[in-house]
């Protein structure tokens, strides 16, 4: 196998099966499902921006729905106002990438880690949550657009071609965007965690002081990472309210950050495969226990949680990769060929 | 090169260092003695920057360093391997060494891990291991070596042999004498062993309660043997 291949093997495996999805998908599924299937994607995209600074930057962000909110919020305010979808996809993932740098910026530099991160986090995102659900009165606008308090913005435009506001994208073009969308953030992850700034990075995770001992700005590098987790989740809520039309402050709410959370103890944290495959699997379940009546969906996911942290604590991915897989390959090189066998037969 | 005057330092409100002054000139191996809890590790992070100062100074090559994050005097040539040799567990061997290359340097990263490896050879045959596998003696090697890859110019060393065999400790000594001989690198070395301290020392500070109470000759540890007492026994 020639090194490069060997090297990239993954990586080329994810490229292979994310086209094969891009171009396969949309003419196997029917429209309902498709637009399903768009919807575990876009997570799958705020998966990953929790993974990036929770699994390799250590920054464990119990509310990150802050960012995904703002987003979502930042695209519906500007998207209507505007009337073009392409600049506020940029305001969409610069407003939360801002706010992550303003707030990584008191909590790194004032040497908070751990526990109160999460805390700090958690109250900013039901701080969030609270002032976008009392703004219902007439007095709160932005421009053309009521923010509706707890019945959220309605009729949010979807996304257009850029700079064309009148070629407003489809269902099976939205799947598209959201899938290349999601291509580019992995593999700009990927390559991003490959060099300097990355390896950094995992090693602030593994101790913080040692890498400054190293002369490198611990404290920016966790900025830098925080603010870029914050674009991405940002990035997340844009096309989630492009999707949907219509955005509420649910999307600030604690059960949506515990979830995002979940996607990655399901998928394995320090990976960011395991995280894609969380969101997606997680997602497809609530949507599948959602449309029956027998069990309680919140019992069940529960139910699959404690599962996996009991029996399975570091995530689908780990486990495929660290123990599955090797002993699938040692199990393929040990077993003989039939070529092999039926030649020994002959002789 | 370091002029440390009057620091005092301590862990929140419970002082460790109190009023302690050195210089250590260009190219100097300084060997700093003392029982266990005495300040010898606290003054070593005090001077990295892992501890603030309360009060006094620090100033490193004429530069004030007594407030500044240790990333920056990292920068400025300080070189740091704490106690228990601190490498990244889950990193390989060479990423280990490239993450001691400090891009700001200004030579190249490839150029630099090729150097320390000629100088640190049993590097070479282990460099795609992980960190965490290597033993106690390789792990302090590379440490050493790790920390050299930022080439500093003032070398700050925790107990380099503790917990680590008779042979590896000589092959850390030879290197640190050759370092020494060679490129003129300052030390500043906290040991319990008081051979390696006399062969690698140019002076010696002892160190009680956080005052530094005296000074002497690498020689003394030689011909007094009640300097024995000034660390810990087996």
């Amino acid at each position: 196998m020639h090194p490069f291949v060997r090297s990239n093997a993954s990586l080329i495996a994810v490229g292979v099966i994310g086209i094969a999805l891009l171009v396969g998908l949309p003419l196997a599924l029917e429209l309902f499902t498709l637009l399903r299937v768009t919807l575990f994607v876009i997570f799958a995209i705020l998966a990953l921006s929790l993974a990036f600074i929770w699994g390799y930057g250590g920054i464990l962000c119990f509310g990150h729905s802050a960012f995904f909110g703002l987003g979502a919020y930042a695209y519906a305010v500007s998207v209507i106002n505007v009337g073009d979808s392409t600049l506020p996809i940029v305001i969409a993932m610069a407003l939360p990438a801002l706010l992550a740098a303003a707030l990584g910026y008191f909590m790194f530099y004032a040497r908070i880690s751990d526990v109160y991160v999460g805390v700090i986090t958690l109250t900013v995102t039901l701080i969030f949550y609270n002032v976008v659900n009392s703004t219902a009165g007439p007095q709160y606008r932005i421009g053309d657009v009521h923010l509706g308090g707890f019945n959220g913005i309605p009729n949010v435009p979807s996304l257009n071609v850029p700079f064309d506001p009148n070629a407003v994208l489809g269902p099976q073009d939205m799947f598209w965007v959201c899938m290349v969308a999601l291509m580019l953030v992995y593999f700009g992850l990927r390559m991003l965690l490959r060099m300097r700034f990355g390896r950094v990075l995992i090693a602030v995770r593994e101790n913080e002081s040692r890498v400054e001992f190293l002369g490198y700005d611990a404290r920016l590098h966790k900025l830098i990472a925080f603010s870029i987790g914050g674009a991405i989740a940002g990035l997340a809520g844009c096309l989630f309210t492009a999707w949907g039309g219509f955005i509420s402050p649910t999307a600030f709410s604690v059960v949506q950050s515990a979830q995002i959370i979940i996607w990655l103890m399901v998928g394995g944290v320090g990976t960011l495969i395991g995280p894609m495959i969380g969101a997606a699997l997680i997602s497809w379940l609530t949507a599948s226990l959602g449309s029956q009546q027998t069990v309680d969906a919140n019992v069940v996911l529960g139910t699959v949680l404690l599962a996996f942290v009991l029996l399975v604590p570091k995530g689908i991915a780990p486990i495929v990769t660290d123990q599955l897989m090797p002993w699938f390959l040692s199990m393929c090189r040990s077993k003989p060929s039939v070529a092999s066998v039926s030649r020994k037969d002959k002789t | 090169m370091l002029n440390v005057d009057n620091i005092y330092a301590g862990y929140g409100r419970i002082p460790v260092l109190s009023g302690i002054s050195f210089t250590v000139t260009d190219h100097q191996v300084v060997g700093v003695l003392g029982h266990n809890g005495m300040g010898k590790t606290t003054l070593l992070k005090t001077l990295i920057g892992q501890i603030s100062l309360t009060s006094g100074a620090i100033r490193f090559d004429e530069a004030d360093m007594s407030r500044k994050s240790s990333f920056l005097r990292a920068r400025a040539g300080i070189g740091y391997v704490p106690q228990g040799r601190s490498i990244f567990p889950n990193l390989t061997v060479l990423d280990n060494l490239r993450m001691g290359f400090v891009p700001a340097s200004g030579y190249p990263e490839e150029q630099a891990i090729k150097g320390i490896l000629a100088q640190f050879p049993r590097l070479d045959s282990i460099i795609d291991r992980a960190g965490g596998a290597l033993s106690g003696g390789e792990q302090q090697i590379l440490a050493l070596a790790r920390c050299l890859c930022g080439r500093p110019k003032l070398l700050l060393l925790d107990e380099p042999t503790e917990g680590i065999q008779p042979s590896i400790v000589d092959e850390i000594l030879e290197i640190l004498i050759r370092l020494h001989r060679d490129h003129g690198l300052a030390i500043i070395v906290v040991e319990q062993n008081l051979e390696f301290i006399r062969r690698l020392s140019d002076r010696v500070l002892v160190i009680e309660k956080g005052v530094i109470t005296g000074e002497i000759s690498p020689l003394a540890l030689e011909e007094t043997p009640e300097l024995g007492g000034y660390v810990s026994t087996e």
